[in-house]
């Protein structure tokens, strides 16, 4: 499989998905202090009271992170799957004596893993730029404890995975009709209905953890058809 | 099936939304022989050569490459196999080599002389320049080094010299006659060039509607039918006779 995925980012240049993640790392940076700078805007909203809290404000910076990076894993995914089993490329595909299935896998881990590993390293260095500086010039009247660095952590890790995750649920889409429009629209489609009740649930972990219990269970299921449908593929 | 046939089918059928593409199509291919697979536009060539790489299922019939069922044994039979089917296609943003290693990698072979293989199909002084600067004769040339490269037993080559010049047809002609006669690789090619099948096979199949009606030696055809190939082809395809 490690052989599958190195070959999988020989033939595909990564250079335009480092230079996104690169880009939206600046653009979760900015985030993270507008939401902390918005209660000074405006002192008299009572609304921008909740933004006076880093958990409030993490737990917002993680949603729009995963919605950004689950899109991008549709892209990426459309680019490394749908676009090569729907044009000629898929001959050459078949024509090499290793299972389908498992190129297959290998192209989905790829794609997983990119999605995961970047929204990691692109949240991870936006959450410590934005601490360091909060506890050294704080804009939020929030005070930084090691149960706000674990609960950091751990959502980070949790959105991250579901962001990949998503990913193959929209790829599921795409790749029934062979489509990379169909795998960004039900991505976009998907993540704006998905953010607003995830949003909604930001403090109740119990509902959260069942929000990505299914979304597990979909991409799951979702992998499992794309396998089925590889399999049996005729060209 | 005889044990000396690369390639045969029996009774071979394949049915698309219920519309019968190939139907009872029988095929026999000597191994170490040049086998010229010709036939009008979508008399069914490509379709056949699918089924015999696996990428398409035979709705009926039996298939047997290499003396295995391309339906069951599939990996065998592409680890033994060369092929080009259709318009090659690669990886543009990479060099010629890059993509034979890729390929190698991918069929499990790793003492290959890269720059040999591309000496032999022409290819020469492209060096790190990306696929998607060459011509279409340079692609072809490339998907018939990729075909070659991995040192097959037998190679499927639709349409192969599609895009070539004279210069790059008679170089290729060359190559497939070394590569059968003096390394015994077994050759199946689909042509429209009906003067260049003549030169090179040991036996031309004419395919009329998804039935090959007739499978005969070029010398055959010399000695019968004197007006030469073109005339014969052209009396298959409108007559339809029927292989024995």
């Amino acid at each position: 499989m490690n052989k599958l995925a190195r070959l999988e980012l020989k033939r595909n240049s990564l250079k335009p998905y480092h230079l996104a993640v690169s880009i939206i790392s600046v653009v979760i940076l900015s985030f993270l202090y507008l939401l902390a700078v918005i209660p000074r805007m405006d002192a008299a909203d009572a609304d921008a009271e909740m933004f006076m809290s880093y958990d409030f404000i993490v737990g917002l910076d993680n949603i729009v992170s995963m919605a950004i990076f689950s899109i991008m894993s549709a892209a990426m995914a459309s680019k490394f799957i749908v676009d090569e089993y729907a044009g000629e490329k898929v001959i050459m595909l078949f024509s090499y004596p290793v299972d389908r299935k498992k190129i297959l896998d290998a192209k989905i881990i790829t794609v997983f893993s990119y999605t995961v590993i970047s929204m990691l390293l692109c949240n991870g260095i936006a959450f410590t730029i934005f601490l360091v500086t909060e506890s050294l010039f704080p804009l939020c009247q929030d005070t930084i404890d090691i149960g706000l660095i674990l609960n950091c952590v751990s959502s980070m890790l949790c959105y991250s995975v579901s962001a990949g995750l998503l990913g193959i649920i929209f790829l599921w889409f795409g790749f029934r009709k062979k489509s990379t429009i169909v795998t960004i629209i039900s991505a976009c489609i998907v993540v704006s209905v998905l953010c607003q009740v995830i949003a909604m649930t930001l403090f109740a972990h119990f509902v959260l953890i069942i929000i990505l219990a299914v979304i597990f269970l979909a991409a799951m299921l979702a992998w499992t058809s794309l396998r089925y449908q590889v399999k049996n593929m005729e060209v | 099936m005889r044990n000396e046939l690369a390639v045969s089918t029996r009774q071979l059928t394949k049915t698309f939304s219920g519309t019968e593409v190939i139907r009872g199509c029988n095929i026999s291919v000597e191994k170490g022989t040049i086998y010229g697979f010709v036939g009008k536009n979508g008399a069914g060539k490509t379709t056949i050569i699918k089924i015999l790489l696996g990428l398409l299922k035979p709705t009926t019939g039996e298939v047997a490459v290499l003396g295995l069922n391309p339906a069951q044994n599939n990996l065998e039979v592409l680890r033994r196999t060369g092929s080009l089917v259709e318009t090659p296609v690669f990886y543009e943003h990479l060099s010629a080599a890059n993509n034979l290693q890729i390929h190698l990698e991918y069929m499990g072979v790793g003492d290959t002389d890269i720059e040999h293989i591309l000496k032999m199909v022409g290819l020469v002084n492209v060096g790190t320049q990306p696929v998607s600067t060459f011509s279409l004769g340079m692609r072809q040339r490339l998907g018939i080094a990729r075909a070659l490269v991995h040192k097959p037993e037998l190679l499927i080559l639709d349409e192969p010299i599609n895009g070539l010049d004279p210069v790059g047809i008679k170089e290729m002609r060359e190559l497939f006659l070394c590569l059968a006669k003096q390394k015994g690789i077994t050759i199946l090619l689909s042509s429209h060039i009906l003067s260049e099948v003549e030169q090179i096979a040991d036996r031309i199949g004419f395919i009329v509607d998804g039935i090959v009606v007739k499978e005969i030696s070029p010398l055959e055809i010399r000695e019968n039918y004197p007006a030469g190939l073109e005339d014969y082809f052209m009396q298959i395809v409108s007559g339809g006779k029927v292989n024995e």
